[in-house]
């Protein structure tokens, strides 16, 4: 579990924005905390997948896929700021996550 | 008489996998995450960039035929294995279902599993019909 700076979230976010603009050939300027991931960025589970690769190696989270799966299912990802959000709440709770 | 239950077709592009197949140097978390030890150790003995691929196209395309999502359901993605049986047919394969996969097959009286795949040098196809 981390304690979540300013930095931290700052850093998410950029990865976040980043993945999206490469992966869906999309101009960064145009993606927004409202974006829809779906419909907007056409993106799919894989790169949902992806980004959790992504930050479980970058912060070493102890998380399984299934406990991110539960709180999902509870708080429903949509947009990229929802992204954002439950990446940053994967970091500073890791399997604790589904408590919330 | 027989009724389809659902149906399910996935599609996948193979460069997309390439990254993720698992070498002797680094294990990958994706495939740790989404693949079963027998299906990574399966997968890798079998022209690995194809069969990772279609191993998830598999997966994906179960989700179609149930009606579900990995988000949105107890299912989870080492619920649905594929393994192939040898590598000189990517044809010749088996599937099994295991924990909330197993028991959403039950619960709608699925009796039979209809599959099939496709590949080429770009895209993975699999297709999913679940039988009353």
């Amino acid at each position: 579990m981390s304690k979540i700076t300013a930095n931290i979230k700052e850093e998410v976010r950029n990865i976040v924005y980043q993945f999206f603009a490469e992966e869906c050939d999309a101009d960064i300027s145009e993606i927004k905390d409202s974006t829809n991931i779906i419909s907007d960025l056409e993106g799919d589970s894989l790169m949902f997948l992806e980004l959790i690769e992504i930050f479980k190696k970058k912060y070493n989270l102890n998380i399984e896929l299934k406990t991110i799966a539960k709180y999902i299912v509870k708080h429903p990802v949509e947009t990229i700021g929802q992204l954002i959000d439950t990446q940053i709440l994967m970091i500073e709770h890791e399997n604790n996550i589904v408590n919330l | 008489m027989k009724k389809v239950l659902g149906c399910g077709i996935d599609i996948e592009e193979l460069n997309r996998f390439l990254s993720k197949i698992p070498s002797g140097k680094e294990n990958s978390s994706f495939a740790e995450m989404v693949y079963t030890t027998a299906e990574i150790q399966n997968h890798l003995s079998i022209l690995p960039h194809v069969s990772f691929a279609l191993g998830f196209s598999c997966k994906e395309a179960f989700f179609k035929a149930f009606g579900v999502s990995w988000t949105n359901s107890e299912i989870s993605w080492k619920d649905i294995e594929l393994l192939f049986d040898n590598q000189n047919n990517l044809n010749n394969y088996s599937i099994r279902l295991g924990g909330y996969a197993k028991k959403l097959y039950r619960k709608l009286k699925c009796s039979d599993i209809r599959s099939s795949l496709y590949y080429n040098n770009e895209y993975v196809v699999f297709k999913v019909i679940l039988i009353s």
